[in-house]
């Protein structure tokens, strides 16, 4: 059975777009969200604040949404958190490179606020292995 | 007698006897009067004294030259007594002495003058010979001393016969039948003294006529009346023969009209017989003969004029004959520029006629008016210059030709000391004219070659590159300096090159192939786009333009290469900065749109209703920039060719219900139904098409949300695919308002939205139908419509199907011409040359400079091949090579290892045969192309395994282990291993022990239902990789994975074996 999904951090350099997820995803999706501008403050927060779900950026000034996953992976506290990508490039080659990384999604901006929350929701179902 | 007067005037003519037995002696007469200048001597000889007098009376001779001591002197003087006779005599001979006292005069000659040359007086000379033999020339030449005395001779004898006082003997013959008369006359002449009369008789016309012929005398007493005939009949008849004879007419009657008559019919004189005196018969003879001998010697003056008349007329009519046989006019004129004679030429010339006196008369008149003036100044210059002078005057003819002439002129003195000037005229129009006319045509080529050699220049110095290449043999006959400077080459060494060597990337055959249609004619110019090697190695992109030409006579073609480096960088530039800005684009639309969308959705308060009216507008737009943004980069990737292509076999008719079920809110939102027609059947071989499903979708998603907007509320959108022999054709057909024909031929162009003409407007960028021409023709396939106005369109496009199953199917048919290569190569020249080469062969490429692109690229994508350079900079080729065939995704690409060093690192890597080639550089790209299709249909030849389920760490050891045995696939679950079984055949399935029991059984069960052609299944159990226990954190380790795989292996291969005996 699938544990619920509660807690979302979302990591962008960009804090109106943190703002919009914010209220997107309480709003329609009644999770409860963390926002953190940037890679560093996002890493540090992932860590102490253990989210269910992190969104995060991909292109980010000083650490990129990549370096912010490895850095994820890397942190036993966090290795496990599944991390969803959203960003603005479309190629399909980057999708699938993401994926390949083991990104659990690539969501592609801009969204859709009102579907925002079961996009998200139907990321975390589609986790099985995890929560197995 | 009848001789000719010898009065030393030149071209008298004096007949000379010789007579002289000594034949050295005439000769040596006959050489030095020959010499003599003036007189003409004709000559006649005889050898003794009887021959002498016979030449005498047959040749009568106007002189006799005689041997002194031939004893015929006497008598010569006797029966001639007017023949002058020189005495030749030898040495100190004594002259005979002469005779008579009458005689005429003998003159000597010595003939020892002849040898000694010198003149000496001879015994009994006369004085006056010596004198004028002496004084006359003051030469001592014999032959003139000779002829000197000769002239003397004659001057006396003239002398002599001018006195008939002083004749010797008058001889008379009486022509008269009375013997009275006859001695009467005698008598009374013989009474005379002085003068000794020796008559002769005639008693009638006829003797008297007979005497008078055969001697001549020296008077003729003629009785008027005679028996039968009276003396004015016998008068003319005498006369006829002998003009000059005195004839005395004789009468016994007498009277003054007898005596006029007599005079008239031409006697000398009358006298009458009744009171004959001696005295006044002899003075009428002798005056009758001084008379005659005057009118004789008148007679023979006149004759001698007449004939040097005749003479100067002959010289004359000669030189006017010559001049007037000279083609070049010839004039002369005297110092007062009188003309003095014009040749016919000459008077042709100026028309004038006659030879002198018309053209003296026509005076300076006969010249054009226009000529005289120049004409005569130049006729005084050479009057007074002396010098003869050469002038050019153009003179019109009579037909009024103006004709150019040179004329020289020359000056000399008459012989009455006067100047004449003599012109020769000599037409040189024609000449001038073809010395004009080469000068001309020399001006034109000099100015031809000079535009020539301007236009060279031009062409020398322009920044294009230029070529000028010979048709036979494709090398370069010349290349400007902008080619020199690009390709780095000496002009000397540009020109032995071949274009093959500054174009590598093509054989011969391809490049003929390409300028094939300049051969044939069927084209003026062909452009094709290369890559040229400098001197130094580096490529760069070039576009080539070729003419066809003629060079020095031979076929040549003209090249003209413009540089595509700063095209290609500025296309290049220009990609990226439409992909940055459409990535930087987004941004802020992200936070547009949530903010709208969050407002318009209630999400954050309620808005009053025209708020949320106004949010509703602005969200809509705001959708529609971001539609537009997506739409200019998906063009621009389309355009520049950057858009990547995973061209698959993909369903029709799935792709056909996914997207008619992804654009059901589409549907919705415009009142439309989308309804799905005809679908081929989905049986082995058909149903398929060669896509990139993602971008079919799009495309078909384009096509039918463009129908759906121009569909009526409430209508239909068909969506149909149809198989239409190799190609399958796709349909989305409307019921709308059609197209109006003027917007037919834009439909496809950008921003061409039929929005002015029709009264609804539709939201949407503009880009769509343009976006979905690029893809459907990115793909292979070609679009199009069928509209009529009020009943709605139909876009159709159609797209290969998959090659059908044939014998020999070869690994770019199958693929397409998606088939991509990968170009790991850090030398760009190296690259492009390597890309030239296989883009050539019918296969994208794409090029990455280190490895670490290399294998980004290689996550990215699927590549059919990959070259592979082994010295990167940021890593050892070798070292990734192994890397990648430990790769489940790329262990079984084929590749081609490019490098200086391939022969080497082969050794190091024994057991990569198959599906690695190795080339050494410097590449022959025939043997890159051969070697990469063989590499990929090695691939495609291999068995085909699929792995299903697992975590891939075994898969990828599997794969590795088959390499170039089989062509492992990995299914990650059964979605995917239903999706590989549909799109492709497998020989066997490959269950790992980690699939979950349920889903064995459901593969199974699905695998066993299929069709015949369906792969047997290998289902692998822990027990086979020799794992006791169930899945431990670690994996696989505690195992042997040689051994682990080892085994597998020959399992797989067994049950291969077993199945389909496809292993050797």
């Amino acid at each position: 059975m699938t544990a619920p999904l509660t807690k979302i951090l979302c990591i962008d350099d960009d804090a109106d777009i943190l703002e919009i997820v914010k209220v997107s995803l309480e709003v329609f999706g009644g999770f409860k969200l963390l926002t953190c501008l940037g890679g560093h403050d996002g890493i540090r927060q992932a860590a102490s604040w253990q989210p269910d779900l992190i969104l995060t950026d991909v292109m980010m000034p000083e650490v990129d949404g990549l370096a912010t996953f490895k850095m994820l992976r890397q942190n036993q506290a966090t290795a496990n958190i599944p991390v969803v990508f959203m960003t603005a490039r479309v190629e399909r080659s980057q999708m699938a490179e993401y994926r390949a990384l083991g990104a659990a999604a690539v969501i592609q901006k801009p969204f859709d606020v009102t579907k925002l929350s079961q996009e998200v929701r139907n990321v975390w179902q589609e986790l099985p292995a995890r929560n197995n | 007698m009848d001789m000719i007067e010898f009065d030393g005037t030149p071209g008298a003519d004096l007949l000379v006897l010789i007579v002289d037995g000594n034949a050295a002696d005439r000769e040596a007469c006959m050489r030095a009067l020959a010499r003599s200048r003036g007189t003409r001597y004709r000559f006649v000889s005889a050898t003794d004294a009887p021959g002498g007098l016979q030449a005498i009376a047959a040749h009568s001779p106007d002189l006799v030259l005689l041997d002194a001591l031939l004893p015929i002197q006497e008598k010569i003087a006797e029966q001639y007594p007017l023949l002058p006779v020189i005495l030749l005599t030898s040495g100190d001979d004594e002259a005979p002495p002469c005779l008579k006292p009458h005689c005429f005069k003998t003159h000597r000659f010595k003939k020892d003058d002849f040898r000694t040359s010198h003149f000496r007086t001879s015994h009994g000379m006369d004085t006056n010979l010596t004198q004028s033999a002496i004084s006359g020339t003051g030469q001592t030449g014999t032959e003139n001393s000779l002829h000197e005395a000769i002239r003397a001779a004659m001057a006396e004898r003239r002398s002599r016969r001018l006195s008939p006082q002083t004749m010797a003997q008058i001889e008379a013959l009486i022509i008269d039948d009375n013997p009275l008369d006859r001695e009467a006359c005698m008598r009374a002449l013989r009474r005379e003294s002085g003068v000794r009369y020796h008559f002769v008789e005639a008693v009638d016309e006829h003797s008297g006529l007979e005497l008078l012929a055969a001697r001549p005398p020296d008077v003729l007493l003629l009785d008027y009346s005679m028996p039968c005939s009276d003396g004015l009949d016998v008068l003319p008849k005498i006369r006829e023969k002998h003009p000059f004879l005195p004839v005395i007419m004789l009468t016994g009657m007498g009277s003054e009209a007898l005596a006029v008559r007599c005079i008239k019919a031409g006697a000398s004189d009358y006298i009458s017989k009744s009171n004959l005196s001696g005295s006044a018969l002899h003075r009428a003879i002798v005056s009758a003969i001084d008379q005659n001998r005057d009118a004789r010697t008148i007679d023979q003056q006149s004759r001698t004029i007449q004939r040097q008349r005749e003479h100067l007329e002959a010289s004359n009519h000669f030189l006017h004959s010559l001049l007037d046989h000279i083609p070049d006019p010839i004039f002369v004129k005297n110092g007062a520029h009188r003309w003095l004679m014009a040749n016919r030429a000459f008077r042709e010339l100026v028309g004038a006629s006659g030879y002198g006196h018309s053209l003296v008369d026509s005076g300076r008149s006969i010249l054009p008016p226009d000529a005289v003036e120049t004409f005569w100044e130049q006729d005084e210059a050479a009057l007074h210059g002396g010098a003869p002078l050469v002038s050019e005057q153009t003179i019109a003819d009579r037909a009024g030709q103006r004709r150019l002439f040179s004329i020289k002129r020359a000056t000399f003195h008459d012989r009455l000391g006067e100047r004449v000037l003599v012109g020769v005229m000599r037409d040189i129009s024609a000449q001038r004219q073809a010395e004009d006319d080469f000068k001309l045509q020399a001006e034109q080529l000099m100015s031809q070659s000079q535009d020539l050699a301007n236009l060279g220049a031009i062409l020398e110095e322009s920044l294009q590159e230029i070529f000028i290449i010979d048709a036979e043999t494709l090398c370069i006959l010349q290349a400007n300096r902008g080619a020199r400077r690009n390709l780095g080459y000496a002009q000397h060494e540009m020109e032995k090159l071949h274009v093959l060597e500054i174009a590598p990337q093509f054989t011969e055959l391809q490049l003929r192939k390409i300028l094939e249609p300049l051969e044939t004619g069927e084209s003026n110019e062909t452009v094709h786009h290369a890559a040229y090697r400098r001197k130094n190695g580096s490529l760069y992109d070039v576009e080539v333009h070729t003419q066809a030409a003629v060079s020095n006579g031979c076929k040549a073609f003209i090249q003209i290469a413009l540089d595509e480096t700063e095209r290609k960088r500025v296309e290049h530039m220009k990609g990226e900065f439409i992909s940055k800005v459409s990535h930087e684009l987004r941004t802020p639309l992200t936070s547009i749109r949530g903010a709208l969308g969050l407002m318009q959705s209630g999400a954050v308060g309620e808005l009053p209703d025209k708020a949320s009216s106004m949010v509703r507008i602005a969200n809509t737009n705001a959708e529609r920039l971001t539609r537009l943004v997506d739409d200019i980069l998906a063009l621009e990737k389309s355009v520049s060719g950057n858009l990547a292509l995973h061209i698959t076999e993909t369903s029709a008719a799935d792709v056909l219900r996914q997207t008619i079920e992804s654009h059901a809110g589409y549907a919705e939102r415009y009142k439309v139904q989308f309804v799905l027609g005809n679908v081929p059947p989905e049986i082995a071989g058909h149903g398929a098409v060669m896509a990139d499903s993602l971008r079919l979708t799009q495309v078909l998603s384009n096509l039918m949300s463009n129908a759906a907007k121009f569909s009526p509320p409430g209508g239909q959108v068909i969506v149909r695919a149809l198989e239409n022999g190799a190609n399958m054709r796709f349909e989305v057909e409307d019921r709308g308002c059609g197209i109006a024909e003027d917007f037919r031929p834009l439909i496809f162009e950008k921003f061409a939205q039929a929005d002015s003409s029709t009264a609804r407007r539709f939201e949407g960028t503009g880009l769509g139908l343009s976006i979905t021409k690029q893809l459907v023709e990115a793909m292979g396939g070609e679009i199009g419509f069928e509209t009529e106005v009020g009943r709605g369109t139909t876009f159709y496009f159609e797209l290969p199907r998959p090659a059908q199953a044939q014998p020999d199917q070869d690994t770019c048919s199958q693929r397409g011409h998606s088939a991509s290569v990968l170009i790991c190569e850090d030398d760009p020249d190296m690259s492009l040359i390597i890309k030239m080469a296989i883009e050539q062969a019918g296969f994208e490429t794409t090029i990455v400079a280190t490895l670490r692109e290399a294998a980004e690229k290689l996550r990215e994508m699927t590549f059919s091949a990959m070259t592979l350079d082994l010295n990167l900079p940021d890593g050892d080729g070798l070292e990734f090579l192994k890397e990648l065939r430990s790769q489940f995704s790329t262990s079984r690409m084929p590749v081609v290892v490019v490098s200086a060093s391939a022969a080497e690192a082969r050794q190091t890597l024994t057991e990569e045969a198959p599906l690695t080639d190795w080339l050494a550089k410097p590449l022959d790209q025939q043997s890159l192309v051969q070697s990469i299709r063989a590499a990929m249909q090695r691939g495609e030849s291999l068995l085909r395994l699929l792995y299903v389920g697992g975590d891939g760490n075994l898969g990828n050891d599997l794969a590795h282990k088959l390499a170039g045995a089989a062509q492992l696939v990995m299914a990650r679950d059964l979605a995917d291993c239903y999706r590989e079984i549909r799109a492709r055949h497998f020989d066997l399935l490959i269950l790992d022990p980690g699939l979950p029991v349920d889903l064995r059984k459901e593969l199974l069960d699905h695998v066993g239902s299929g069709a015949e052609d369906m792969p047997r299944v290998l289902a692998l159990e822990d027990a086979d990789l020799g794992i006791s226990a169930g899945p431990q954190d670690g994996g696989h380790e505690e195992a042997s994975p040689a051994d682990m795989l080892d085994k597998v292996r020959s399992m797989a291969m067994s049950e291969l074996a077993r199945t389909t005996g496809k292993i050797q």
